[in-house]
């Protein structure tokens, strides 16, 4: 008879099997990764670029910038460039985010080469139109109202304000006025100033002549020039925070704080709390407030980390009239995490999903360079997973306990709500 | 090329394998063929409730999650109009746990009264979140009782309501379970880092022994051929007024459907789109248009949905879009154009199996056509389309008899139009 009450045996590693890239250099001297996996004959190029939030001269340039590169040439119009990409199986994007811009080509193998020409066209030679910019202003602002709608929004939003202050890159938001005051020369002068690549990634089945080819084209890019901007976070003084919006159901809630590095001797303490407060589906925010009380679809928390801070975030949804509970169940367990060990089993569940998990990410050619993205942007050794997943395994309860009292102290938290 | 063993077991559990050496995880996909539209009218929302209910223990083991966390493991699952289907995602030395674990629960449920209180709120709070608390989150709870009269696809896999949630009781989560979670009725594939006699032997000695069951019978209404034109119009608290248009389309297995998909493709995908170039772009009627096909088992629906842009009426945008969809519908698409989307496609489903995962998704969804081979035709059916075949599922699909628009009114550019204008 079989026994189905005993689990089977299993075993675990501490393995972070990342593919070995080869490095190489533009002729500026930007480095260049290429990740070779995967049997697909597909191929993915990143080009991480400074147009980021945090070096555009107003709120929305960057944005903007990014969204209309694509939108003309000196010889091609928005549709032939996206007639153009299409017609070759590729796809072209471009995202500015806090401190980045990504510039993403994926790519069939056998059609690399004219994909490749055609997104540096677009890279050099930008017209930047007019009537595409109004026609971009016009559905950001629609968008914008629609997201105004939203309680998840407004409570990000805000809570990011009440973090950063309202004119800091992480903290402000673009305002439709911002956006009727952007002018085309704004954003020509942000791609001529930033859009200069400091790291390439090219992940999937790449081959030599496809490594030579990259190089070459990339290379007419130009190169880094400028040191990047400061800004000094100025957070509002409010710990509380709440953003009325009549007839919601529901209320969004955001609670969290200022945290450390990737590269602080107590990040790897500061990851396994925060899994086991809230990093995953058996953390105790999701046994607490969803499995047994019932009171959302989800609750989670997590580390957002920026090139210049990190914070840690617990976002939920939850039916209007149980925002108090919800919240005091929150501050509760952040109580818990600085005041008891955590009992050995959740503990050792914790690491072990945290470790495997990790290393399950691993499992496309896309994966391994998004891991390796991280490790160049953030100056960190190229062993940082391996080196965390052997901390995590190692920790024990105390010296999480001692750690915990810095980064989890409930009045540290600031707490947002809307709905 | 997705290389595969199927086999299948005694009891009629179907077992695919996809061998995949150059991965360090193991992934299990255990689809049950039952969906949104095996419900009854007044007990809609119950396959997807039961979804949650699945992770609240089963006969032998009190928590799903906890063990497989424990051995570095990861799950999920999803439930839609036609399928529910679980995975889980583990480092490849403990692939034996996910068919512990999957097995029990295939051979019965804890049915813990506490999880189903539970999980009834929890899907509650999912209806209100997605569904009630968003801008546009009730179309698809509006569009799809106007598009299908009979089938019941006419509901949401959410539900219709949220209390047939509230409703549900114990003895009917039992029926469900016993009904619908048998051997079978689901299909197995096990892919990544394993080898096809290891699963054979796991598999043998997991699901072997649950008793097979009596695969339940499926006997749907199938829709009429719509005869004439539907239009409804509904006015909600949203910034900006919105337009849907569907039409009823063959099902996911059917010849035609690559050569509607396509049509669909030229239609709104993307900014190179037809609809995009002409109406956001050039006559600058909407501020996002685009179409999708709804991909169901049984006949599916084409739908463009857009945004207006402020200033303008939704009876000139319909009229707009009404003129690109006939055009397309007496003539088809240009040779250019069909070659650039089934461009598209073609790449689209080489990247969608970079993803271990996805590959083993798509093997269950094959098996469950009858013949598992046909997911590695798709390329080969997509490059087979041509213009005539656009052409005549175009005249079919496109006709305006065929269509349901719906009118979604903004009650705030209504007020602010009559402010500028008094």
């Amino acid at each position: 008879m079989l026994d189905r009450r005993t689990p089977p045996a299993f075993t675990s590693n501490l393995n972070f099997g990342l593919i070995q890239p080869k490095v190489a250099a533009l002729r500026h001297g930007t480095p260049v990764y290429f990740i070779k996996g995967g049997e697909q004959n597909v191929l993915k190029i990143e080009l991480v670029l400074p147009a980021g939030r945090w070096n555009e001269s107003m709120p929305g340039v960057a944005h903007f910038s990014a969204k209309l590169l694509s939108r003309g040439t000196r010889s091609k119009d928005s549709f032939a460039i996206a007639s153009g990409f299409d017609r070759l199986g590729a796809h072209f994007d471009v995202t500015a985010g806090p401190d980045f811009a990504t510039v993403t080509l994926y790519s069939i193998t056998r059609n690399l080469a004219p994909a490749l020409e055609l997104a540096l066209e677009v890279l050099t030679e930008p017209t930047f139109p007019e009537e595409e910019l109004a026609q971009l202003k016009s559905t950001f602002l629609q968008n914008l109202k629609i997201s105004m709608e939203k309680t998840s929004y407004l409570a990000s939003q805000h809570f990011r304000k009440t973090l950063f202050g309202e004119h800091h890159p992480y903290g402000r938001e673009t305002r439709p006025d911002n956006v009727h005051a952007l002018r085309r020369d704004d954003l020509v002068a942000f791609h001529d100033r930033w859009f200069r690549p400091m790291l390439v990634l090219v992940s999937g089945k790449v081959e030599d002549q496809h490594q030579q080819l990259i190089l070459d084209t990339l290379s007419q890019l130009p190169g880094m020039q400028e040191p990047e901007k400061d800004h000094e976070p100025q957070p509002v003084g409010n710990r509380r925070g709440h953003v009325e919006k009549e007839g919601s159901l529901q209320t969004s809630l955001r609670i969290g704080r200022r945290a450390i590095p990737r590269s602080h001797p107590d990040y790897p303490a500061l990851v396994l709390l925060n899994h086991v407060l809230g990093g995953h589906f058996g953390s105790r925010l999701m046994k607490n407030i969803r499995e047994e009380k019932g009171l959302t679809y989800g609750i989670h928390s997590s580390i957002h980390v920026m090139k210049r801070d990190t914070y840690l975030l617990i976002g939920a949804d939850v039916n209007r009239e149980n925002t108090d509970i919800a919240l005091e169940e929150v501050r509760k367990e952040l109580e818990r995490v600085c005041s008891e060990p955590i009992p050995a089993d959740e503990l050792e569940v914790g690491r072990r999903h945290f470790i495997g998990s990790l290393q399950s990410d691993l499992s496309t050619p896309f994966a391994h360079a998004d891991k390796i993205r991280t490790m160049v942007l953030y100056n960190l050794p190229m062993d940082h997973y391996a080196r965390l997943i052997q901390e995590i395994d190692r920790m024990s309860a105390s010296d999480l306990l001692a750690r915990a009292g810095t980064y989890f102290q409930k009045d540290t938290f600031i707490e947002v709500s809307a709905g | 090329m997705i290389r595969y063993e199927a086999f299948t077991l005694d009891n009629g559990l179907r077992v695919i394998v996809h061998e995949d050496p150059t991965v360090e995880i193991a992934v299990m996909n255990i689809l049950y063929d039952v969906g949104s539209r095996d419900e009854q009218p007044d007990k809609t929302g119950f396959a997807h409730l039961f979804e949650h209910l699945m992770f609240g223990g089963s006969a032998n083991i009190p928590s799903y999650d906890e063990p497989l966390q424990r051995v570095g493991g990861e799950s999920n699952a999803f439930t839609n109009t036609d399928v529910t289907n679980y995975y889980l995602t583990v480092p490849a030395a403990n692939i034996e746990t996910g068919f512990w674990l999957e097995s029990d629960r295939m051979l019965s449920l804890s049915f813990d009264p506490e999880v189903l209180e539970v999980q009834r709120k929890v899907v509650i709070e999912e209806f209100k979140q997605n569904y009630l608390n968003q801008p546009y989150g009730d179309v698809w709870l509006k569009l799809r009782p106007l598009v299908y009269e009979v089938h019941p696809y006419q509901w949401a896999t959410i539900g219709k309501d949220v209390s047939h949630i509230a409703n549900a009781t114990l003895d009917q989560v039992k029926d469900f379970f016993y009904r619908y979670y048998v051997p079978s009725n689901a299909i197995l594939v096990v892919a990544g880092k394993v080898t096809v006699p290891q699963v054979r032997s796991l598999t043998e000695k997991w699901f072997g022994p649950i008793p097979s069951g009596n695969p339940p019978h499926r006997s749907l209404p199938s829709e009429p051929v719509q005869q004439k034109a539907k239009f409804a119009e509904y006015t909600a608290d949203v910034p900006a007024a919105a337009f849907y248009q569907a039409f009823h389309m063959p099902g996911r297995f059917d010849d035609d459907f690559y050569a509607v998909d396509l049509m669909s493709d030229a239609l709104g995908r993307g900014p190179s789109s037809r609809l995009y170039q002409q109406l956001v772009r050039k006559n600058e009627l909407f501020t996002s248009i685009s179409t999708h096909t709804t991909g169901s088992i049984d006949p599916g629906m084409l739908v463009i949905s857009g945004r207006i842009k402020p200033g303008v009426t939704l009876e000139e945008a319909h009229e707009a879009v009404q003129a690109i969809v006939t055009d397309i519908a007496r003539k088809g698409l240009e040779e250019e154009e069909l070659e650039r989307v089934k461009a598209q496609a073609e790449s689209s489903l080489e990247f969608a199996e970079v993803e271990v995962l996805n590959r083993a998704i798509n093997l269950a969804f094959a098996t469950l056509s009858g013949d598992t081979s046909i997911v590695n035709q798709e390329a080969e059916r997509i490059a087979r389309v041509n213009a005539d075949d656009i052409r005549r599922v175009a005249s079919g699909v496109l006709r305006e008899s065929n269509s349901t628009v719906m009118y979604y009114r903004s009650r705030r550019a209504q007020s602010e139009a009559l402010k500028d204008a008094s």
